[in-house]
């Protein structure tokens, strides 16, 4: 499969035209070659592919995405359909027990002989497809029957996990697609130039392999420091084991249910993860205290919003979460902390984090680590009641209906 | 079209890479000074004169980034100490089990930096941050790298001078000079700091 996507990061849209503006001019380079030069140059660039791990992952976003395609393509005109399908399916079926290999790990047999057959099934149709096509077109309709399958596939195995909203996607994949069918169409229309034009290929090609590389690290980034910091916090706390990671599933999923949008459910999920960050300048004698707390105590306790949001303040990254963080606490009747706003004023993010994070503190995980100390936990029927005796007053009531709707509708297991 | 990518690939991400790791360890090195307001400015003090006796030592470009990256994250570990232990009881009142707690914060800091993989590189530099000064057993000069041996000499001369004055710290460099620290880095922080004690008396 020459592109497998899953889901892709906003990040990348940047990445991906600048990588299609490239593509278009090296595969155009690619096009002078005199047609003696033409299978050598289609073999090594397979050969980079291969070697080089041209399949750009991004661990955390389930990216994968590949510059083989257009140069399979040109192998299928030139030297022959079969042999793009067989070094379309077997070259990333190797690639992946070498990866797997150098990395002292194995291979997942299943996912493997899936995703074989899949490809060869793929690449087979649009070859069988391609063949019957005048040679200016085979090219092209051999790359968009490939990577429409392989599009579909991708989001199949997404919307089997959980449900995104195919728009996004779909419109980056088309893009995506689009870009590098204009590639194909230039690789497999002429045949003159110089074989000095191999290294003007192969030079963008490996500059664009890397660029991919460090373009998607930024997200990878948010990712750990998010990490460093609820371990931190863990550390002064270690009640927080599990919370955050509850607090910001549920978030994410309630964002989905309110039409939020992907990309700004997937900033809640941020927010929601780090909306007790400040608590690890709060005391936790104070925090985990049996008995009932003094004002003074209480007073301490209720300065973490704003210290979560001085901490965050630092990356500008985190620009817009930290404001979000700042707010979990207020309430719709305005009687909430640190600032006393009231329903308008607080974004909608903090109301989602505040119902989210007032249910779990009532249910917690049910494992005795985790508990809170001053009280013993509710059922969940008894804390949908509570909230829903709060709505109005101390929570939106739309976004305590969307979240009893994710509750019961049993998206969140 | 290929210098613009070459541009973009070796000159423009690193650099964008670089602000944003900087930036995230400022947001961990923030809580932590939260966490015990005692640190505030400390650590950004650290940066500055490790930075600037690194650039004096002639370290590379690299050897810098690295090193201003360990100053930003060597007291993460100090978040596992209990709040009250450092915020409202003198050091003078603390117990054999809180005091260990505390030499242990180097090894916590560099045990959690090896579970995020773009800070992994630190966390030796984090583990040796204090040297031997900490555990009479370790041997800088042979378990750490010169990041490490510049976090520690700077760490050391900075509490000094924080807490007994400029020429007591001087004085202490001179007398830990190839024993505690690097005797080649004394050398040229005492340079250093001449010059910035005669400009201060000059002014």
């Amino acid at each position: 499969m020459a592109t497998r996507i899953q889901r892709i990061s906003p990040a990348l849209s940047g990445a991906h035209a600048v990588f299609g503006v490239g593509l278009v001019a090296s595969c155009l380079l690619f096009v002078s070659l005199p047609a003696p030069w033409t299978v050598p140059a289609c073999l090594a660039m397979l050969l980079y592919l291969i070697v080089d791990w041209t399949i750009v992952p991004s661990r955390r976003e389930g990216l994968n995405v590949a510059l083989g395609l257009p140069f399979l393509a040109a192998i299928g005109v030139e030297v022959g359909w079969p042999w793009a399908v067989i070094l379309g399916t077997f070259a990333p079926a190797l690639r992946s027990w070498i990866r797997a290999w150098s990395m002292r790990g194995a291979v997942h047999l299943p996912t493997w002989s899936a995703n074989l057959g899949l490809t060869a099934g793929s690449l087979t149709g649009a070859a069988t497809l391609a063949h019957q096509l005048p040679a200016g077109m085979s090219g092209a309709a051999f790359a968009s029957v490939a990577m429409a399958v392989s599009a579909l596939w991708a989001l199949a195995i997404q919307k089997q996990q959980v449900f995104r909203g195919l728009s996004g996607i779909g419109v980056r994949s088309l893009t995506v697609g689009t870009l590098s069918l204009v590639a194909v169409s230039g690789a497999a229309s002429s045949h003159s130039g110089s074989p000095l034009v191999l290294i003007a290929v192969l030079v963008p090609l490996m500059l664009l392999h890397r660029m991919l590389v460090v373009g998607l690290s930024p997200r990878d980034e948010v990712m750990e420091t998010m990490g460093a910091l609820m371990l931190m916090l863990q550390r002064a706390h270690p009640y927080s084991h599990g919370h955050l990671e509850r607090v910001a599933k549920m978030a994410e999923e309630v964002a989905l249910k309110l039409g939020l949008g992907p990309k700004m459910a997937r900033q809640v999920h941020d927010a929601a993860i780090l909306h007790d960050i400040g608590k690890i300048a709060v005391n936790e004698a104070i925090l985990d205290k049996p008995a009932k707390l003094t004002e003074e105590e209480f007073d301490h306790i209720k300065r973490h919003s704003a210290y979560g949001a001085e901490i965050l303040s630092q990356s500008r990254r985190f620009a817009v979460v930290s404001g979000w963080v700042l707010c979990h606490h207020e309430r719709m009747d305005g009687r909430g902390y640190p600032e006393g706003l009231d329903g308008s004023q607080i974004p909608i993010p903090s109301r989602i984090i505040a119902v989210v994070d007032a249910f779990d503190a009532m249910v917690g995980s049910g494992t005795k680590a985790s508990r809170r100390t001053y009280r013993e936990p509710m059922d969940v029927s008894a804390a949908l009641a509570e909230l829903d005796r709060c709505a109005g007053t101390q929570f939106d009531p739309q976004v305590v209906r969307a979240f009893k709707d994710v509750v019961l509708g049993g998206e969140i297991v | 079209m290929t210098a613009l990518l070459a541009f973009a690939v070796f000159v423009q991400y690193p650099r964008e890479r670089e602000r944003r790791v900087t930036e995230s360890l400022k947001t961990l090195a923030s809580a932590v000074e939260l966490r015990f307001p005692r640190y505030r400015g400390g650590t950004e003090t650290c940066v500055q004169w490790s930075l600037e006796l690194g650039r004096h030592a002639g370290l590379s470009r690299k050897q810098l980034k690295r090193l201003e990256w360990a100053a930003w994250a060597q007291d993460l570990g100090l978040c596992s100490i209990p709040y009250g232990q450092l915020n409202e009881r003198p050091i003078e009142t603390w117990s054999k089990l809180e005091h260990t707690v505390y030499r242990e914060h180097p090894e916590s800091g560099a045990a959690m930096l090896e579970l995020v993989p773009m800070l992994r590189e630190l966390a030796p530099i984090v583990r040796h941050h204090h040297g031997h000064a900490l555990d009479d057993e370790a041997d800088p000069r042979e378990s750490s790298s010169i990041e490490s041996r510049i976090l520690c000499l700077v760490n050391g001369y900075l509490w000094h001078r924080q807490e007994l004055g400029e020429g007591i710290a001087r004085d202490h460099l001179i007398e830990q000079k190839g024993r505690l620290y690097d005797a080649s880095l004394v050398n040229v922080l005492l340079e250093m700091t001449h010059g910035k004690s005669t400009d201060a008396q000059s002014n």
